[in-house]
């Protein structure tokens, strides 16, 4: 795919497939059992140089197994995978020299020093020289508000701070390609836009790609102009964030309230047609507008509503469309 | 492979150092109990053993060759342990040796404590009225290093397979007690048991370096440490074997 022709393909993924099995052991007696779980399927794409691009996907749709192969820990079963012109997997030191990866989960800073020394030890890891170290330091501290931060020991860092001093490090070494499994997990709004801030402007200025991966729309859809969507191991959507409610067409959101349901046979129909989703007396369900007046009509027939709501569907809630269905879009935008 | 390893030694060395800086009470709690194990064994061996040179043996066993009263091989193998098992996304994606990395920063947070141990341990003797081999005393320590070094690399290979390696740990802990002289002194073992004790490697990394330094028997010393070494590249080589086979593991269900 060349989405930008000018532009260099930084990573290709193609045809990956990566399964995982789990030997089930009996209780007492009798055969072990083989369980294959398909964690990614036939995903291909690519990743231009100096894009800032959002994984997307439910939990269990394959972004950190996908994060894992390009970062080079996971090995996939078949396909080819080249970042930065390496094979992750062989984990050349050029090539890990030249990533960056943030596991929201995991930490890489040492706990029970300072700040600064978790820097000066990944100064020696990245064999950054120290007029170049200094300069960077100076620079990561000033966009994320490190510089009183520097000499505190981590352990007594506040959870947002710890996370800003986790990102910076990252950064140190002016990684090529970074990244980035969950990495706003548990952040406030203040953290979160200082976050934003400072990766938008990494990207823009040192045209670093950054991978994005969160299962929080939000947060994706305020960094990222594009996307990669996952769900079941399958790559879903490739392409612009913006363009993806067109690709549903004219499809219209309904959410109602409803007192009660006055026909319970038509209600298990219409359960079992639309699939709605249902929260107490709430009910919210996606349909295209040529089933509107059908729709319309059997809802006023089933339910006794209180209030009632049509819009233009906002994306999680195309999103969510997309993870209950096996739908898939486009391989490729 | 990796980045220049004197590099890697020296910031994870500087790193363990710090930490151990850092918190002034490890400090003062390394000097304490180095006083304590100085008065509570050296008053309960002469009275148990009336026998000065049997002292200065258990001295040089237990202040020299193991200074941090726990053998090394416990606080590389537990940090190690760590790092692959929690920290196998993290630490493994950036161009580090991390195996290196744990040993020098498990030796630069253990430093203060050997340092400690090791020059009480020389006072006592020289009191004592045995004369040790600097120098000897240096080559001994840094063949005993690398022995713990390679026990610790092997039994770190089995946490990709096991989730605790705490027993495992443990029995090899045993195993230095008893074999060591550490427990009890093997000086009046019989000597048709010390034919096939003299190639144990933790009776030689214990018993017979103290024996060869406290007499300065540079030959035997030599001797001794040679079956360490050799010990421990086979020891070193099974666990590069064994942890070729965790990451072939790990890189298929992702650690």
């Amino acid at each position: 795919m060349v989405r930008e022709k000018d532009k260099q393909h930084i990573i290709k993924v193609e045809n990956l497939r990566k399964t995982y099995t789990t030997i089930i052991k009996p209780k007492i007696i009798g055969e072990e059992k083989k369980k294959i779980t398909v964690a990614l399927n036939d995903v291909s794409f690519s990743v231009a140089e100096g894009d800032f691009i959002g994984l997307l996907g439910p939990n269990g749709s394959g972004k950190t197994t996908l994060i894992k192969i390009l970062t080079g820990v996971l090995v996939p079963d078949t396909g080819e995978v080249k970042v930065n012109n390496f094979i992750p997997w062989k984990r050349e030191k050029d090539y890990l020299k030249s990533i960056g990866v943030m596991f929201g989960n995991r930490t890489g800073l040492l706990f029970d020093l300072p700040v600064r020394d978790s820097f000066e030890l990944n100064k020696i890891i990245y064999e950054i020289d120290e007029k170049e170290y200094k300069k960077r330091l100076e620079k990561i501290s000033k966009l994320l508000g490190l510089r009183n931060l520097l000499d505190v020991p981590v352990r007594k860092l506040s959870f947002g701070q710890r996370m800003r001093a986790e990102i910076g490090l990252i950064f140190l070494h002016n990684p090529k390609i970074v990244f980035m499994d969950e990495p706003t997990l548990g952040f406030d709004i203040i953290v979160k836009s200082k976050i934003y801030e400072f990766l938008k402007r990494i990207n823009k200025e040192e045209k670093t790609t950054i991978i994005f991966s969160s299962h929080i729309i939000s947060d994706v859809e305020k960094l990222c102009k594009e996307v990669i969507i996952l769900n079941k191991g399958r790559l879903v959507w490739n392409g612009k964030i913006t363009a993806l409610p067109k690709i549903f067409g004219n499809v219209k959101e309904i959410s109602f309230t409803f007192k009660k349901v006055k026909n319970l046979e038509k209600f298990k129909v219409f359960m079992k047609n639309y699939k709605p989703s249902i929260w107490d007396d709430k009910v919210s369900l996606l349909i295209n507008e040529e089933k509107e007046k059908d729709v319309l009509s059997q809802i006023s027939e089933i339910f006794e509503t209180s209030s009632f709501e049509m819009k233009n569907p906002d994306l999680e809630a195309l999103l969510s469309k997309i993870y209950k269905s096996k739908m898939k879009i486009s391989k490729q935008s | 492979m990796f980045v220049n390893p004197y590099l890697t030694a020296k910031a994870s060395f500087i790193a363990g150092f710090k930490e151990t800086l850092h918190f002034k009470a490890v400090i003062y709690t390394n000097i304490f109990t180095t006083i304590l194990r100085t008065f509570i064994l050296i008053s309960l061996w002469q009275n148990i053993f009336h026998n000065d040179s049997l002292v200065s043996y258990l001295v040089t066993l237990s202040f020299l060759c193991f200074p941090g009263i726990m053998p090394i091989f416990r606080s590389i193998n537990e940090h190690y342990e760590s790092k692959i098992k929690e920290g196998w996304s993290i630490a493994f994606s950036k161009p580090l040796d991390v195996f290196l990395f744990s040993v020098f920063y498990v030796f630069g947070k253990l430093f203060i404590f050997h340092v400690i141990s090791i020059l009480t341990g020389f006072f006592i003797l020289f009191f004592l009225g045995s004369k040790i081999n600097v120098l000897a005393f240096l080559f001994a320590y840094i063949s005993i290093f690398l022995f713990e070094i390679s026990i610790a690399y092997f039994l770190s290979s089995f946490s990709y397979f096991f989730y605790h390696l705490w027993g495992l740990r443990v029995i090899t802990s045993m195993l230095y007690m008893m074999f060591s002289g550490l427990a009890f002194p093997l000086i009046n073992v019989d000597k048709n048991l010390f034919a096939y004790l003299q190639f144990f490697p933790f009776t030689v990394r214990g018993h017979f370096i103290a024996v060869s330094l406290l007499n300065n028997d540079l030959f035997l010393l030599f001797y001794s440490c040679l079956i360490l070494l050799f010990y421990s590249l086979i020891i070193f080589f099974l666990g590069l074997f064994i942890h070729r086979k965790g990451i072939k593991k790990f890189e298929s269900h992702g650690g």
